[in-house]
């Protein structure tokens, strides 16, 4: 931390416990089922689809394509395409036109993608990863192709696979390891080949043994793979902590500039699975979690699925006024409405007792600022919101801040302080434009 | 079922506020109760008393306070919800911790209407006028301090058998002795105090500020539990500690170690470090300015100690960096971990500058006693003519002055009464086979507030038969003595033929100048004993 710097790390207590050994539901598209796709990515350009209600569609058919980043969006299940519906979207924060396919039930698979092996030419794979539409599973929803096109060529010497999961109640990438371990090491190989990086690392959370030894035993005496084991402190799992953790550098903009990638652990198993069988994604894991919930655990649910069903599959709601987080409990806010469809890089519900905050003076104690990862001063600037100074925010980079929540976590006074930095953003943004 | 809708993070840490106050409160109920036993041990039954009831008056006082304000803020609809706000504003204004730190800073033997004062102005001035806690721009137990510092500075003197002084009897204080005896500089200054006594609060000062070790104690642990900030206090006294100790080194005292111990324990330098500095809402906020105002406080401590007429310096210290900690936020701009470079150098850069200028100061301060000791002579010249000289004189007790001797002389060729400003003989000064060297004839005396070596001197010239030089006075009131002393000599005595108009009442007029006159009586003594060695 230094003398002059901040900590930016902090022990949370992960709740990791609750899902972690459940048995994972395992969400069938039954007949009727509807999975939704939104029409809109969350930068909010359209996404065009090139089929209309009444189609018929198989699962992994590709039904349409984003329009900015190439991004071929896939069925996830086989039926019939219905009229567009206007349903929440979580990534823009307001009910947006989804296009519906309903299930028959079946589950038809489509024709595969063309499939690469080991021995296929760099171009080869990387044509391969840009038509499996996959982005960053971890949350951010990166087209991941982008981080492998050919500017890096020559530059990446590691790949930091990111399977830290800081947010608390969080299990899915620790599930995953645990059980496709030999995945992991499949995707690498190819992600290896395709970057010329000479070295994989494989990152996840102290106290995760089982997943640790599988993937151990997976990676066996492979020289450019490694397991390395960082400490459970939050935000790990955000790319600049966990590249200043195992590789003590930092960076300003893209790991990229010091000679890094960083994948999700799941993206790269997902990517495996549909460079090697040429079926594009179609299910995800997602941990319903949270102390209002019935039973935590983790369901395996088709791309699209309301959030509602995976509720109803982890046995509902147990308390009256609740929080119910479509991400984890620091960085995502909380959503009024369980109708929304879960989406490849969502990973999680947390559903919590709703606890009203009380927020006490600010004492300007500092401890946001001597805590946020990101270096900034929160403190400062909630003061400059309280007094709208959109120069002083600038100064003071705003936009810098990636919302982790570490701020209000930490403030004793119990401010929103991630939510002013945010309006502080909004405003910084505003007179951008 | 609702969903609710708040802000996100959802999980939240365990600290809050109120924790932090309690924890704060904890340990400065800690050095209360030391206070007190030690005052009920030290002071017996009437002041342990006071020691406990100064403190519920001043806590009481801030709660009142806290209520009037409410109150006043209500615009005195007085219904339910004003017990609600009352209870709300009396645990969340968070006034008590102010008024337990306010009386820590104040001496034992505080009368009550003083505390009441204070405590009414550092809760109602301090804090409520800028619109409460978390709003205050200096601390509020400081501003209170130095109010009634301002306002009731003779009621805050030592009464009888707290002083330091040799009769017991005067109003002064540790520092306050510290600071008239030697001005912060020279070795140690008041006699009966050893280290064990500074280390654990065996003297009598402001109740809290006395327990040196306990202090530096819940200092660490409250910094290890991230109640208070580690920077701060840590740049605070480390910048006193160096300059103290440079000082010392560079002075030659006799004992730097004790020197620095003195800078250390007395003033309540731990207690402003542990407790007021670390306040959160009148410093700044980043990292780099939290170090920054130790710096500067620490400077300020120093400086005030050596160069100027004020005893202590830590209360106005900290009030200074409070005002210019709006100012280190505003500069503090970008990421905290940017920048490095010039955020070290100007830290440090400001330590090493400011260690570099207590040290030319202090330096200054006591070379200039020299510099303008003699008029006429070289330092070296003087030292020479000091040396050398057989002159040894009694010990004789004047009102005015005390005229101390090695021994007393074998052969005594002269004796003086010495008449204190009524007219009575106090004393007998004798005049030894003086013996003289290179023409110069030296009188050494100690005089009433000491100068900075604790001797006045006087050189006559034997081919003249003229006053040469007369050393002044050093002392916290010394430009004044020095002007009146050097008027009245460039007046009465350097004048060709020697003294002529000895007015030896001419202080009568401002009552205070007895060191002046007794100055004057010396350097008559002095003259007379020369006349009558060679003539007038």
């Amino acid at each position: 931390m230094g003398l002059f710097g901040s900590k930016g790390r902090n022990h949370l207590k992960g709740y990791k416990e609750l899902s972690k050994h459940s048995e994972i539901i395992n969400l069938e598209a039954k007949e009727g089922m509807k999975v939704y796709f939104p029409t809109m990515a969350p930068n909010r350009t359209p996404i065009t689809y090139d089929v209309k209600p009444g189609d018929k569609v198989l699962a992994g058919q590709r039904i349409g394509v984003r329009t900015d980043f190439y991004v071929p969006i896939y069925s996830s299940v086989s039926g019939t395409v219905l009229a567009n519906e206007k349903v929440f979207s979580t990534q823009l924060g307001m009910p947006i036109p989804h296009v519906v396919v309903e299930s028959d039930g079946k589950n038809e698979l489509a024709e595969p993608l063309k499939t690469v092996s080991l021995d296929s030419s760099v171009d080869e794979i990387f044509d391969a990863i840009k038509e499996s539409g996959i982005c960053g599973m971890g949350g951010a929803g990166f087209p991941t192709y982008v981080k492998y096109s050919g500017k890096n060529n020559g530059k990446i010497h590691t790949l930091l696979i990111n399977g830290v999961e800081c947010e608390p109640f969080l299990t899915t990438d620790f599930v995953k390891m645990e059980k496709e371990a030999d995945k992991v090491v499949k995707g690498l190989e190819l992600l290896l080949k395709v970057s010329g990086a000479t070295k994989a690392i494989v990152c996840l959370k102290v106290h995760k043994e089982e997943a640790r030894d599988a993937l151990k035993a997976a990676i066996g005496n492979r020289q450019d793979m490694v397991v390395r084991e960082v400490p459970d402190q939050y935000p790990m799992g955000w790319e600049k902590t966990l590249v200043q953790e195992v590789m003590k550098k930092s960076y300003e903009k893209l790991p990229s500039e010091v000679g890094v990638i960083v994948n999700n652990v799941q993206t790269v198993i997902c990517l495996g699975d549909v460079l090697l069988t040429g079926h594009p994604v179609t299910d995800r894991l997602v941990t319903v979690s949270g102390n209002a919930i019935k039973n935590p655990t983790n369901v395996n649910c088709k791309i699209g699925t309301l959030a509602k069903e995976l509720i109803a599959a982890a046995g509902g709601y147990t308390e009256e006024e609740i929080s119910l987080i479509p991400g984890g409990p620091m960085c995502t806010k909380a959503v009024n409405t369980d109708n929304f469809p879960m989406l490849l890089p969502m990973g999680s519900l947390t559903i919590l007792k709703f606890r009203k905050v009380v927020a006490d003076a600010c004492l300007r104690c500092g401890q946001c600022t001597y805590n946020c990862p990101a270096q900034l001063q929160p403190v400062e600037l909630k003061r400059a919101f309280d007094s709208k100074d959109v120069t002083r925010m600038i100064e003071l980079d705003a936009m810098s801040c990636v919302e982790c929540g570490t701020c209000s976590y930490i403030c004793p006074s119990h401010i929103e302080v991630t939510d002013y930095v945010k309006k502080c953003k909004a405003l910084v943004r505003l007179r951008k434009k | 079922m609702t969903f609710k809708q708040s802000p996100a993070p959802y999980q939240r840490g365990k600290k809050s506020t109120l924790q932090i106050m309690i924890e704060l409160t904890i340990a400065l109920a800690i050095v209360w109760i030391a206070a007190v036993v030690t005052t009920f041990l030290k002071a017996g039954t009437k002041y342990g008393i006071n020691s406990i009831f100064l403190m519920v008056v001043s806590v009481a006082v801030t709660f009142v306070c806290d209520v009037v304000v409410t109150i006043l803020k209500s615009g005195f609809k007085f219904n339910k919800d004003l017990l609600v706000n009352i209870r709300h504003d009396i645990i969340h204004s968070y006034s008590w911790v102010t008024a337990m730190i306010f009386t820590l800073c104040c001496p034992v033997w505080t009368r009550y209407y003083v505390i009441v004062v204070g405590s009414i102005f550092s809760t109602l001035i301090g804090k409520h006028v800028f619109g409460g806690f978390g709003k205050n721009i200096f601390n509020p137990a400081a501003i209170g301090r130095i109010f009634i510092a301002i306002c009731f500075g003779a009621e805050l003197g030592a009464p009888n058998g707290f002083g330091v002084a040799a009769d017991g009897s005067t109003g002064a204080t540790v520092t306050t002795v510290i600071n008239s005896s030697m001005n912060w500089l020279g070795d140690n200054p008041v006699a009966g105090y050893k280290v064990i006594d500074l280390l654990t609060g065996n003297y009598f000062g402001a109740m809290g500020e006395t327990f040196t070790i306990l202090l530096v104690v819940l200092g660490i642990i409250l910094a290890i539990r991230k109640d208070i900030n580690w920077r701060a206090p840590v740049f605070y006294v480390g910048t006193v500690a160096v300059s103290a100790l440079l000082i010392g080194l560079v002075l030659g005292f006799k004992n730097p170690g004790l020197y620095l111990l003195y800078h250390l324990a007395t003033g309540g330098l731990l207690f402003g470090a542990v407790f007021m500095i670390t306040d959160p809402v009148t410093t700044p906020t980043s990292p780099f300015g939290n170090c920054l105002i130790g710096v500067v406080a620490g400077l300020l401590v120093v400086l005030t100690r050596i160069a100027t007429n004020a005893a202590e310096g830590v209360v106005y210290s900290l009030v200074v960096v409070n005002l210019i900690s709006p100012m280190i936020d505003a500069l503090v701009k970008g990421k905290t971990s940017k920048r490095l470079p010039v955020k070290y150098s100007v830290t440090f850069g400001a330590a090493a500058v400011s260690v570099a200028l207590s040290i030319g100061v202090a330096w200054a301060q006591n070379g200039g006693r020299e510099l303008y000791a003699i008029n006429g002579l070289s330092i070296e010249e003087y030292n020479n003519v000091k040396a050398s000289c057989n002159v040894d004189w009694i010990s004789a007790n004047d009102y005015d002055f005390k005229v101390y001797s090695k021994e007393q002389p074998a052969t005594v060729q002269a004796a003086y009464s010495i008449i204190d400003k009524d007219g009575n003989e106090v004393g007998v000064v004798y005049l030894a086979d003086s013996k003289l060297s290179g023409g110069k004839f030296v009188i050494e005396t100690e005089e009433y507030t000491l100068s900075a070596d604790g001797s006045i001197y006087v050189v006559f010239e034997l081919a003249t038969k003229n006053i040469v030089g007369v050393s002044l006075i050093k002392g916290s009131t010394a430009e004044m003595y020095n002007k009146k002393a050097q008027d009245w000599y460039n007046e009465n005595l350097n004048i060709s033929g020697g003294l002529v108009n000895y007015v030896p009442a001419m202080d009568g007029t401002i009552g205070a100048s007895y060191s002046v006159l007794g100055f004057q009586k010396l350097i008559k003594v002095a003259y007379d004993a020369f006349v009558s060695d060679y003539g007038a």
